[in-house]
């Protein structure tokens, strides 16, 4: 199966990556908050400074000669004319006596500064601070707090022009470590995956500068060396077994040949030495059976495949086995509903073929048929072969494509019992699948020629 | 007289196969391992060479490229233990003529041998045997002027037993050859096959042109 293409919505799944936006997560948090702190203390600050020369302001007229007052708001005005503070003096209706307020902002009378609206037009932001003097005049003293205020709104603009690109910036070096790590891992699936496939000679890609993740990839190369080094050995074994087991087979073998012609023939003596012959060709089909399905499953995929034409293939197989099937009253026909090629080692492709159909003529009483066909579409193509034989119980179809496993009716029948067992391997090694059903009668077995891995 | 070389190092092996080969008529020599038999291969003249794949001293592959390299054209027949089509193929480049998996008949090597030996020469328009005609262009065969309606794998069959008269063609040569199956089959296809192609090939009254070589293969004769 292959990975989907590398996205970030794909990737949301891995690891890594989720870690990266959480990491850009909380230091976005963490700005905010610092930035949030520094904000509040330092507008506090700001305002405390003002407030403090609002009230004094305000204690120090309050203090001075009720008839001096608006002597004092005057002159204080005439002196500097760009003072900052502003007073207002106004009497008990609230109209203005003196002063540089000249309308009473709304406002709690009780000496403390609060925050309020110039009662002009265009209102300014201001902290102030009002009394009731002793005679019932209203005494004002308020200053702008516009400046304060800016200089918030410029610490807000410089924040959101920092931070924002912070935490763009942290998503995005998450995004691309963990997408990096991502590639990674891929990188490794993919070589892993032909490891499994078959091909021990692989090895995991490692950097020389060497993180946590190519320490165990040397790690890993080293086990598969050591593995494929096992593996060759075991495999030189089995060569050597094969040999040194075929060896003296062939000399019997031979030796009883000899012998068998040398014999008078139609003799109790002649049939022995035949019927030895042929228990030794016994021994020996399953000796080699045994090692050719060994030998197909450590075949490598690519060795010998190329493109198979399907229907000639069936075509070619159902002419060869028709007047078999006819000389045990059987028919067999085919039918190929598709046109269908498949990336495949012929050779092998046919000797799973052969033994199918070979099996279904050896176990179809007289009179039964066997059909092979092809189905589906051409890029999955499906080879069924039916019979109208005795059939397989439900409970031992997947048994009989182990090694050895044979029915109980298949005992007395010729060969080596591992002709479905050698199917198997073979369509194993191609990474088709093989299954057995239920022809009623008889049985149908289905090999979808399509790699599956 | 035909003289083979046989390059074997089981003794067992190697004294059936030449006791075989004696009692068919051949002159046999034969070596032990794999330095002595090229020794003999160079300084004495071979009709065939019979080469185990594994030798002691020098393997039979690298011994049959190191004849082919010296010009070397006797025909050699690969006895090997191994069995796939890899090794088949290692072992026809590397020179050998024909291949054989051990454990095999007796019959099966000497009727090789004798394939080798008397290799068909290609590029002809037809094929006669006897009354036997086989046109390879319009693949049509006739027996003594009657057409014979074969069938397209029937009338590969005819064309290889006519390319090889009065020798013993195995079954296991026409399984790889005419059906191209390279691995072991317990069936009685070839029989069936050969059975019909016989019934096509003799109208009653007519003499036998195939006859069974019990145990090994089938003989097609040309009269004398």
């Amino acid at each position: 199966m292959n990975p989907p293409p590398l996205t970030l919505a794909t990737a949301w799944h891995n690891r890594s990556l989720r870690w990266g936006a959480a990491v850009a997560c909380l230091l976005g948090f963490s700005l905010l908050a610092m930035f949030g702190l520094m904000y509040w203390r330092s507008s506090a600050l700001l305002f405390d400074t003002l407030d403090r020369s609002v009230r004094e302001q305000l204690e120090l007229l309050a203090a001075r000669p009720p008839n001096l007052l608006p002597f004092m708001i005057t002159s204080r005005m005439n002196q500097q004319p760009d003072i900052v503070t502003q007073v207002g003096l106004f009497d008990a209706t609230r109209h203005p006596l003196v002063g540089d307020i000249q309308a009473l902002p709304p406002l709690r009378l009780d000496g403390r500064v609060h925050p309020t609206l110039s009662a002009e037009t265009q209102a300014q932001h201001w902290r102030a601070a009002g009394k009731i003097l002793p005679d019932g005049r209203i005494l004002v003293v308020a200053r702008s707090a516009e400046e304060i205020l800016e200089v918030r709104q410029r610490l807000v603009h410089g924040a959101l022009a920092g931070i924002i690109p912070a935490i763009l910036l942290s998503l995005a070096g998450g995004a691309w470590a963990g997408l990096a790590t991502e590639r990674r891992l891929r990188r490794l699936n993919q070589v892993a995956e032909r490891i499994i496939g078959g091909e021990l000679h692989a090895r995991l890609p490692t950097r020389p500068q060497g993180d946590e993740l190519d320490r165990l990839c040397t790690i890993v190369n080293r086990i598969l060396d050591r593995l494929e080094e096992g593996v060759g050995a075991l495999r030189a074994t089995g060569e050597n077994i094969a040999h040194d087991i075929r060896t003296p087979l062939t000399a019997l073998r031979a030796r009883l040949e000899r012998a068998a012609l040398t014999a008078p023939p139609e003799t109790p003596h002649a049939h022995d030495l035949t019927q030895s012959i042929a228990n030794v060709d016994r021994a020996l089909s399953i000796v080699t059976a045994l090692l050719r399905i060994s030998e197909i499953a450590h075949l490598r995929r690519t060795s010998a495949f190329a493109p198979v034409n399907l229907p000639e293939l069936l075509h070619e197989t159902a002419e060869a086995f028709q007047p078999v099937a006819e000389e045990q009253g059987l028919t067999l026909t085919t039918t190929c509903q598709t046109q269908a090629t498949v990336t495949a080692d012929r050779q092998l492709l046919v000797e799973a073929l052969v033994n199918l159909v070979d099996n279904a003529v050896k176990f179809t009483p007289p009179g039964g048929h066997i059909t092979l066909s092809l189905t589906g579409t051409p890029t999955h193509p499906t080879v069924t072969v039916t019979d109208t034989g005795p059939g397989i119980p439900p409970d031992k179809r997947t048994k009989v494509f182990e090694r050895f496993y044979r029915g109980d009716d298949a005992r007395s029948a010729p060969g080596s019992g591992l002709g479905l067992s050698l199917v198997a391997a073979i369509t194993k090694l191609h990474g088709f699948e093989i299954q057995m059903h239920d022809n009623a009668p008889g049985c149908r077995v289905a090999l979808q020629c399509w790699d599956k891995k | 007289m035909t003289r083979i070389l046989v390059i074997e190092d089981d003794p067992e092996t190697a004294s059936e196969i030449t006791a075989e080969l004696a009692r068919a008529g051949y002159h046999v020599g034969h070596a032990a391992c794999g330095p002595t038999g090229l020794a003999l291969a160079r300084t004495q003249p071979w009709d065939a060479w019979v080469i185990d794949r594994m030798l002691p001293g020098l393997d039979g592959l690298s011994l049959i490229q190191t004849l082919r390299h010296e010009g070397h054209a006797t025909p050699a027949l690969v006895l090997s233990a191994l069995d796939n089509v890899a090794d088949r193929i290692t072992g026809l480049r590397a020179g050998g003529d024909d291949y054989l998996v051990k454990p095999f008949a007796l019959g099966e090597l000497s009727a090789r041998l004798e394939a080798l030996m008397r290799r068909p020469a290609g590029g002809q328009a037809a094929l006669h045997v006897g009354a036997l005609a086989l046109n390879l262009v319009t693949r049509t065969a006739t027996r003594a002027g009657r057409p014979l309606d074969l069938l397209s794998r029937e009338s590969q069959l005819l064309e290889y037993l006519m390319r090889r008269p009065d020798q013993v063609v195995t079954r296991q040569m026409l399984l790889e050859d005419v059906f191209g199956y390279r691995f072991e089959l317990k069936t009685n296809l070839i029989d069936v096959h050969i059975g019909r192609l016989r019934r096509k090939l003799d109208a009653p009254g007519e003499p036998p042109l195939l006859s069974t070589v019990r145990g090994i293969g089938f003989i097609l004769h040309a009269p004398a």
